[in-house]
């Protein structure tokens, strides 16, 4: 009795939603209505709206992370069903497949030991380096540690020596060397891909367009290796060129280099600096922008001033981005320290922190959700409903 | 203070944990396979001395907890006297549970009393 009564109210809440998205089609309303499709088994449907909220609200986080989630769902079966094909019909597309399911879920581990199984037994075929190249540059793009930029290179060059005309290689490896300033090598790539292809006039386009300082000039004297140019970007934690913004990315997740970019209102954070500051409870407040460098701070106490408070929290935010770097945790949104002192809670949106040192009356979980909230509200993407 | 290590880490979604002492030393560890030990045990010395060193550098005392939440991961510090209790978390587990047991394993390693470095 009471699953049918369950499930009568879910009946006509799904009418209600279906409702306000044809009288009110926000990109919420479409989430709504595509999380009640799935809280009642109907995939289908909540793909469909999915789908069609994003092709109105393409900026809406909340519907690409339902729109993920469905995808790596239908994902698990896919898996399931290659893997027998794999133990019966072993063959190198059934290998790719099964290791781009896992590049897709996210899996980097799984993915590089089916490369590693495919190479083994068909060392002729480039794909397993190829795929093998896309995860070590995927996770560069995302913990910018060296190894990995190397390893990357090392392996699509393999590919390229295996297949010369594979352009998903090329366009790899053009988007590492942007990413490094290894100009040189980025223009070596797209002469090739130019010949390859006449399909990626918008990278040439691209390329002219870009503004290059006179040291990154390629034709001027040879600059480190690519290794070493890994190595400084680790080193510095940051890339010369924004991954992100190199058009046409090849990966098989764009969206995985750590620096998506937000675009940055710093009127708008620094109302939020303000207005979080005047909070009880609430003794510093500072943000951080994607650089590292401060856009506004506020309050100072006799325990901190503004400044003492700016250098520790860029410290913290420093140690615990490097932590969760190093342990391939992918970015850091938040970062909570407690003592005696109080506490001091810090939550990364898109590569700009929000920092707060908090004491009574105000305890750590009140802390957080009050600096959660101020950090979305000034971050919030365009659109969001 | 090995089985009080594997017992928090029966908890699902914990994939390890380790005791580090205040100035960085490794005490103590059990982590799973799919950790990789030297890493885990420098980022944890690594965090322990710089935070330490960053609020002892503005007059304020020790930290007693601190947690790190990221896309694929958390990680929490848990102060059990002279060391830290470090555990390493699948993103997404239920906090409210981990907490309990993460500051039940801290109270117990501190029961143990004067730690020794391995």
């Amino acid at each position: 009795m009471t699953s049918v009564l369950e499930k009568l109210r879910k009946m006509s809440d799904l009418h209600r939603l279906r409702g306000a998205v044809k009288r009110a089609p926000t990109p919420a309303a479409f989430a709504d209505l595509a999380e009640r499709y799935i809280s009642l088994g109907k995939i289908r449907d909540a793909s469909r709206i999915a789908k069609r909220g994003l092709a109105l609200f393409p900026s809406s986080e909340r519907l690409a992370s339902i729109s993920t989630y469905l995808r790596k769902d239908g994902l698990k079966g896919e898996i399931s069903r290659l893997k027998k094909q794999a133990a019966t019909h072993p063959a190198p597309a059934v290998f790719n497949s099964l290791a781009h399911c896992y590049l897709e879920l996210g899996d980097h581990e799984r993915t590089l030991a089916i490369c590693d199984e495919c190479a083994s037994r068909y060392p002729l075929n480039e794909k397993p380096y190829l795929v093998a190249g896309e995860v070590h540059a995927e996770k560069f793009f995302q913990h910018i540690l060296a190894n990995d930029g190397i390893e990357g290179e090392a392996l699509l060059r393999r590919a390229l020596r295996l297949n010369a005309q594979n352009l998903k290689a090329r366009l790899i490896l053009a988007q590492l060397y942007y990413a490094i300033g290894a100009l040189d090598h980025f223009d070596a790539e797209l002469a090739e891909i130019r010949r390859l292809s006449p399909d990626y006039e918008d990278l040439m386009i691209f390329r002219t367009a870009m503004e290059v300082p006179a040291e990154e000039d390629p034709s001027s004297t040879p600059g480190p290796s690519t290794a070493e140019r890994c190595r400084a970007a680790e080193a510095n934690r940051r890339f010369v060129h924004h991954p992100g913004r190199f058009p046409l990315s090849a990966l098989t997740d764009p969206s995985s280099c750590i620096c998506t970019e937000a675009h940055i209102d710093k009127a708008r954070i620094s109302d939020t600096v303000i207005e979080l500051a005047s909070h009880q409870g609430i003794t510093n407040v500072m943000a951080l922008g994607p650089d590292g460098r401060p856009v506004n701070m506020a309050g100072g106490t006799s325990q901190l001033s503004c400044e003492e408070f700016a250098a520790l929290a860029a410290e913290i935010l420093d140690t615990a981005s490097d932590a969760t770097r190093k342990m391939e945790f992918g970015a850091l949104d938040w970062c909570t320290i407690e003592g005696d002192f109080g506490g001091i809670t810090v939550n990364q949106l898109k590569g700009v922190a929000l920092a707060a040192s908090f004491g009574r009356p105000l305890k750590v979980g009140p802390a957080r959700r009050l600096v959660g909230e101020f950090a979305a509200r000034s971050l919030s993407a365009e659109g969001e409903g | 203070m090995q089985s009080v290590l594997e017992d928090l880490n029966e908890l699902i979604g914990i994939s390890g944990s380790l005791v580090v002492s205040r100035d960085g030393m490794v005490i103590s560890s059990r982590l799973s396979g799919s950790l990789d030990q030297d890493r885990v045990a420098a980022m944890a010395s690594n965090v322990v001395l710089r935070t330490g060193r960053a609020l002892a550098d503005r007059g304020l005392g020790p930290f007693s907890r601190l947690s790190l939440t990221s896309s694929d991961g958390e990680m929490v510090f848990e102060a059990t006297g002279e060391a830290y209790l470090v555990v390493v978390m699948d993103r997404g587990i239920d906090l409210g549970q981990a907490e309990l047991e993460i500051r039940s394993t801290a109270r117990r390693i501190g029961a143990l009393g004067e730690i020794h470095i391995a």
